[in-house]
Formats: structure tokens, sequence, C-alpha cells
């Protein structure tokens, strides 16, 4: 499944009031280590069609990183009906981000 | 824009060295003048040298190197940014390059204070410019040393002006220089000191150096594999253009092993090059 870009428009639909399993992934364009792991989050995106996965550009959205209490990018959040259930920080193997959304 | 810059004098930064400028590429090499190498006694075991302490044969290199008319500079790195090649400037200068040669080695410079690594990403940061974001007007501190706690003081201070320096039991300018005891997060970051008195800050950033495995992990975007960098068979790293060999890449941590990286990553690249 394709990673949804959040917006001010879409975050209570997608995240807010949304159901289900979302991963979340706190980013910005002035971040190198996001940028090598967005590949990383796609191909696991598509290999995890049961999973929501959204990406918030800190930048656009500060009001949001606040609540989820971002402290460093990227921050990769996984939520489960509602609720935070892990999180992870920084640079990783495929392998290690897996691990935020395997039971 | 040089074609490769190496960061290191040990033996795999100066054997790639070697390599690079003996097919004509442009080559500088930087270091701080702290390797490893240097603290090991003598060393008996490494082919075609005999006896010799760790400090001689890290000079032998270093002079190897400028008899090929390698310029071997020691200088400070400060920042490391990638845009149409790398840039790297030290205290002295900034390089352009379209190779970087990782070669600094495994010195650990962040100290062992309880708590501080634990929480990296947590209100302790290794990277002022990637996280000053996330403490605009707020209370912060940078623990660290040298040219560089100075570097990510100034950038701190574009985003807040209670920018506070520790540099735990050494003396730097402007810091608070007690020695740290330990680290906590708990409602904000306290820093108690060996006198029991205690500091507490919205953020801690430590500034020990770009070539620490984590920093430049933070940074750069480097991939590590438990406490190193990871490399493919060309001793290139996930980022395309930069290399890392010897200590840095864990293993054997041996000159043998270095030397041979360091060609391996000079031959990847003259290859890339299409330079013989």
């Amino acid at each position: 499944m394709k990673v949804i870009e959040i917006t001010k428009e879409n975050y209570q639909k997608e995240i807010e009031n949304a159901e289900g399993k979302i991963f979340i992934d706190f980013y910005a364009d002035w971040c190198m280590p996001c940028k090598r792991m967005s590949p990383i989050v796609d191909q696991i995106a598509e290999e995890n069609p049961d999973v929501k996965f959204v990406k918030v550009n800190i930048d656009e959205n500060e009001d949001l990183a606040r609540t989820y209490g971002i402290m460093s990018i990227p921050t990769f959040v996984y939520m489960e009906d509602g609720a935070v259930v892990s999180k992870k920080i920084g640079m990783m193997p495929k392998e290690e981000l897996m691990n935020l959304i395997k039971k | 824009m040089n074609d490769v810059l190496i960061l290191g004098a040990g033996p795999a930064g100066i054997s790639a060295a070697l390599y690079t400028k003996r097919a004509n590429m442009s080559t500088i090499v930087l270091h701080n003048n702290q390797s490893n190498l240097q603290k090991a006694y003598q060393i008996d075991n490494y082919y075609g040298v005999g006896k010799i302490s760790g400090k001689d044969l890290y000079q032998k290199g270093i002079e190897q190197a400028k008899a090929l008319s390698i310029p071997v500079f020691e200088e400070e790195v400060l920042q490391i940014t990638e845009e149409e090649g790398f840039t790297v400037t030290t205290t002295k200068n900034v390089y352009h390059a379209k190779n970087l040669v990782l070669a600094t080695g495994k010195y650990r410079k962040l100290p062992s204070i309880p708590g501080l690594k634990e929480n990296i990403g947590q209100g302790i940061s290794l990277c002022a410019i990637c996280d000053a974001f996330f403490y605009k007007n707020k209370k912060v501190a940078i623990l660290g040393e040298g040219e560089f706690l100075h570097h990510e003081a100034i950038i701190l201070q574009k985003v807040t002006s209670d920018v506070t320096l520790l540099s735990n039991g050494k003396e730097e300018k402007d810091s608070i220089s007690k020695k740290i005891e330990n680290v906590e997060v708990s409602s904000g970051v306290v820093v108690t000191f060996e006198d029991h008195t205690k500091m507490t800050f919205d953020g801690l950033f430590l500034a020990y150096g770009v070539s620490d495995i984590d920093t430049l992990s933070s940074t750069l975007g480097i991939m590590k594999e438990k406490n190193f960098i990871k490399v493919d068979e060309n001793n290139q790293t996930n980022i395309p253009g930069i290399y890392a060999c010897g200590d840095l890449t864990g293993g054997t941590l041996q000159v043998a092993k270095a030397v041979y990286e360091g060609m391996n990553a000079a031959l990847a690249i003259i290859k890339k090059e299409g330079k013989k």
C-alpha cells in the first residue's frame, strides 16, 4: 500500500479518528537520515497491506509532532486502534524497523 | 572539487590515499592525530616491518603519503554535508569531494555517563542541525569538548538564547566544567554532577565530534550494524560515494585488515570514476 502524506486537512481522518494498525513516519525534507529511511518505509508498506502507512512532515505539522512527543527525526510510531504501541528513532536496517509492527 | 577526501590518517586512510593518488585522483587526508594505532606499545605481527611502536608505524604511514605529495592535514572536522558531492568543514577550511572515505577508527569519544546513550532521541541528541527544530526557545545544554562544542552551540543559539555548555571535567571556554555523575530523562533532562547538584534542561546535545559512529548515523544517515558502520564488498556504505574502512567497520581490529580495506575502497572508487 502507498504511504499517505498527512496534511492539516486529512490528519483527523487518517490518524486521530482512525482505527486499526497505523505506522507513522515523522520526517523533514532537510533530514538526511529521513531520506535514507524513506525507501525502506515504502518497501515495508508494500509488504504489509494490513497496516496503514502515513508520513508527517514536521515543518508543516508542528502541532502533531508535539502531540506525539517527537524530539528527534526520523521517529517511527506504531499505533493500534488509537493507542501508541511502540516507537523507534533514527537509522536502522529494514529488519529492525519491521519489529515495530511485528507482534 | 577533489576526487577523494579521506578522514583518518591511520593504516586504512593512508592505504586508500596511496592507491587513489597513484591513480592520479586528487586526494586529501584529514586527521585529528588521535589514532588508536598510536596507543599500541609494540607491534610484532605486521608484515615487512618487524618490531615497531604504533606511534612510529602511524608516522611512517603519514610520511609515505607526503612523499607522494598527498596533503595530510591535522584539522578538526566540524560538519559533513552532502549536496552534489560532499562538503567537509573543519576548524580551518572547507573541502569538497566527490567521494568520502571514512577511516577514523574506533576511538569512542562519548563519555560513559549513565543515562546518556540510553536516552538518545528522547531528549538527548547527537546532532544540533538535525534536532534544534524541537528546542525553539527552550532551555538546552551541550555536553562536549573542543571546537565542535562551540560549533554546535552556535547552531543552537539560532533557535534559543538559553544554551548552557558542559564539559564534564575538561576546561573549555564559557562552560561548566564540573564532572557529571549521571543523566536522567524525566520531565526534562536532569543532569546530576559529582557534587550532587542538579540542573534540568529541555534537551541535552552531545558534541564530541562528527566521526563518532552514532553521530555519523544521525547527521548523514549512515547505516550502522550493531556498533560498526555497515559496508558492502567494496567497503561502500549505504550512501553512494561514502566508503568506510578499518576499525570503523568492525571485524578483526588489526592493521592488516585496515590496510586491505583502505585499498579495497580505493580500488572501488578508481573503478567507479573510470581511472586506472
